[in-house]
């Protein structure tokens, strides 16, 4: 895991590499000025005023790119959060979400479309970050599958994590210094009081879903 | 029964009548182990006697609980020596100020403990034996006024640490400043930094502050002025929409700006102000925390406000003067945390801050006893209190703030042209992390330190030689396994006077010493490069700077 200082310019191209390696990308290419500004804003209590300052600033910046504007900005981005964007713009999760809010009115504010697809993602981007590790891993271990998956029972989850038969992390990377990786690239952390743990905090934290179906708990995402 | 054991069981023990020792009255009162228990509470008690309240008021046993826990702390056998007239700036100013106007006497006097960690006799005391008195003075602890007042009974305190800090928690590193006390025509000096508690109505807590870093500057550098009270009440007169006495306390932006009508050019830090990104884990705390240990590690306290989280409830305001020792758990943590140049993030060498490293920090909180060692999210006695704001009195020529030196230093560290990766790569293994400390310096000391401390002449040499400004701001090198004994492979000396945009960081750099090189550009050099580069055919790793701060070691 590490800190980097990247320039909006930097920010906007590593987006466009993510949307690329997704499948059915066309929502996300219409709303990235919206996913760019929920990495790039701060929109605490609903701020859809800002959202909206944003948004066009974004809409400003990928029609006429701008050193003055935008450009030569940085942000602090850590590479654990890079990589949850990623599977998130890949699996589908985000387009999920888009999809969402497209459909209805966001939380009973009458908001314009973009900003609530820009305060969604922030909120959901804010909250994936204060997670602790395995919290983390399990959220992501999720999110990773979520294309085929949108919905999925603890042992399910069990065996997307590495084990004897499938023993690579397909987490893991250089960047990433895992307190349960072993040698040979083996996870400690498979053990099922423990993912019960993280899916009762994840649910905790409003981020899982539940009910109950055939006498077991199906997750789902919020 | 005979009229001898008629008498004896008359004044037996328990009967015995025995005039107690008015210790109020004493100069020289002597504390060993095997009085201490009996002694100190007497002491407290009879100081205590002829105050407004009664002794037996909850007000009173709180002031005398708080001296007979300092007792307690001192190390045994030493000595009080009690002045019973003490004339004390800062009280006697209070007093014609505003003690004086009261209808109900408030006495002018304070009383003066000094403390000596052995036994001291009167004879000896004021004997003109130069080894006693030099023994004497060796052994002098501090000293700690009583103000007669109800509220805010302990006045100035200046006692050095190393006699009062729990064991428990060394070694701390803080910043001191020497005093000179003189005691029935002696002269002592203590390192030490002043503590005093707020009387609620000239001083609160913010007050206090300044008046501590105040007094703490002005006894360090000549160029501030000690004051009293009433001058910062004054100078925040100036500031206020009300009337500032009685004193109901004061925010921080008045803070600074009495700050800076005593010649500081005060540096404002909000917790809110910090920008937040959605895309990294380091919260706003941890980025005012690490600007705190950037000055802290320059050797420079700085006032704290502390504010109930949720902002519901009054503040508080504290200074803090140190850190304590490295956290091993937080290294971990910081490992997590490195500073990875993005163009180069496949091959570049991550930096560890070391700020991450240190939990615990010296406080001085007129709340709490002095000299308290605590953890960042909790300086407070108080729960849920968080850092809010930190006022940084700086000198008018640091112009270089942490935070912009901060990004200077990862700049140049990952700089293609004056980098890490460029000047070590040869030093260090393959994207091997470096832990950087980072900390101003006056140029003066630092290069009296590095003259003594580096073993290569030419080192030496080019260190005395290439011209600085008065402060500097410093980034030691270190390989992960050699910072613990602070010895660095490297730094990286900027130039503290100038407030340079982050595109233009290069032009900031006055020396680079990298494994067997130093690089130096003299005033002249308006360009992003060196005047003059000296090899080393050796070059050892070197001692961390290490005279910013006093260890208080175990």
């Amino acid at each position: 895991m590490a800190e980097y200082y990247i320039s909006y310019k930097e920010l906007e191209k590593v987006i466009d590499q993510y949307i690329a390696d997704s499948i059915d990308n066309a929502q996300l290419k219409e709303h990235k000025a919206e996913i760019l500004a929920a990495l790039t804003g701060d929109y605490e209590q609903n701020n859809w005023d800002s959202a909206k300052e944003m948004i066009s600033l974004w809409e400003n910046q990928i029609e006429k790119p701008s050193q003055l504007l935008l450009g030569s900005r940085y942000i602090r981005v850590q590479q654990i959060m890079l990589d949850f964007l990623k599977v998130s713009c890949t699996s589908g999760l985000i387009d999920a979400l888009i999809l969402h809010i497209s459909q209805g009115s966001f939380a009973g504010f009458t908001v314009s479309v973009g900003s609530g697809i820009a305060v969604a993602l922030w909120e959901l981007f804010t909250a994936v970050k204060k997670l602790d590790d395995w919290d983390f891993c399990v959220y992501m271990q999720a999110t990773t599958h979520f294309r085929e998956h949108s919905e999925f029972t603890m042992d399910e989850l069990i065996s997307w994590l590495p084990n004897e038969e499938h023993p690579i992390c397909n987490m893991h990377n250089d960047n990433w210094e895992c307190d349960y990786l072993e040698e040979n690239d083996t996870c400690s952390f498979v053990r099922k009081d423990k993912i019960e743990q993280a899916l009762k905090s994840l649910y905790d934290k409003g981020l899982l879903g539940l009910r109950k179906e055939d006498h077991k708990y199906v997750y789902k995402f919020k | 029964m005979s009229d001898m054991e008629t008498q004896a069981e008359l004044y037996s023990d328990e009967k015995l009548i025995v005039e107690e020792l008015d210790y109020s009255e004493e100069i020289f009162t002597i504390i060993k182990d095997e009085n201490y228990e009996d002694v100190i509470p007497s002491f407290c008690e009879s100081i205590f006697r002829d105050s407004l309240y009664e002794t037996s008021s909850d007000v009173m046993s709180d002031y005398m609980l708080d001296l007979r826990n300092l007792l307690k702390q001192l190390p045994r056998p030493f000595t009080i020596v009690q002045e019973f007239y003490h004339i004390d700036s800062s009280y006697r100013d209070t007093y014609y100020t505003y003690f004086s106007n009261q209808h109900f006497h408030v006495k002018r006097y304070s009383r003066r403990l000094s403390f000596f960690a052995q036994e001291v006799r009167e004879e000896d005391f004021f004997a003109h034996d130069t080894e006693i008195q030099k023994q004497i003075s060796d052994h002098f602890m501090g000293a700690c006024v009583l103000n007669p007042l109800t509220t805010g009974v302990m006045g100035r305190t200046l006692i050095n640490p190393q006699y009062v800090v729990n064991s428990k928690v060394l070694p701390i590193y803080v910043r001191l400043s020497r005093y000179e006390l003189n005691i029935y025509g002696k002269k002592f000096f203590v390192d030490a930094f002043p503590y005093r508690m707020q009387d609620e109505e000239t001083m609160r807590c913010a007050e206090v502050t300044i008046l501590n870093l105040l007094e703490h500057y002005a006894n360090s550098y000549r160029d501030y002025r000690s004051i009293v009270p009433s001058e910062i009440l004054e100078n925040e007169q100036k500031h206020s929409h009300e009337r500032v006495l009685p004193s109901r306390g004061i925010s921080y932006p008045i803070l600074t700006k009495v700050l800076s009508e005593f010649g500081f050019s005060p540096r404002l830090y909000n917790l809110s102000s910090i920008d937040k990104y959605s895309l990294s884990k380091v919260t706003q705390e941890d980025e005012l925390k690490r600007n705190l240990h950037y000055y802290i590690e320059s050797g420079i306290p700085v006032a704290l406000n502390l504010l109930p989280t949720g902002n519901n409830g009054s503040g508080h305001s504290i200074v803090c003067i140190g850190h304590g020792n490295v956290n091993k758990e937080l290294i971990k943590k910081a490992k997590r945390n490195k500073w990875i140049s993005w163009d180069n993030k496949d091959h570049c060498h991550p930096l560890i801050n070391s700020a991450d490293f240190y939990e615990d920090y010296v406080v001085v909180d007129d709340n709490q006893p002095i000299y308290q060692v605590r953890p960042f999210q909790q300086l407070s006695l108080y729960p849920d209190m968080r850092v809010e704001n930190i006022a940084v009195p700086l000198y008018k020529r640091m112009f270089l703030d942490a935070s912009d030196a901060a990004a200077i230093v990862r700049s140049i560290l990952h700089h293609e042209q004056f980098g890490i990766d460029v000047w070590a790569d040869g030093f260090l293994d393959c994207r091997e992390d470096v832990v950087i400390r980072l900390f101003m310096a006056s140029s003066r000391s630092l290069k009296y330190y590095r003259s003594k401390t580096l073993k290569n002449f030419y080192a030496r040499e080019t260190y005395a030689i290439v011209p600085m400004p008065r402060f500097v701001w410093v980034c030691e090198l270190y390989r992960t396994d050699n910072y613990e004994e602070l010895k660095a492979f490297g730094e990286i000396i900027i130039d503290a006077t100038s407030a340079l945009g982050r595109g233009h960081s290069a032009c900031s750099l006055i020396l680079m010493h990298y494994p067997n090189v130093i690089g130096i550009r003299y005033p002249e050099q308006t360009n992003p490069e060196f005047d003059e580069m000296i090899e080393l055919e050796e070059d050892d790793l070197f001692d961390g700077y290490r005279k910013n701060l006093n260890k208080i070691p175990l």
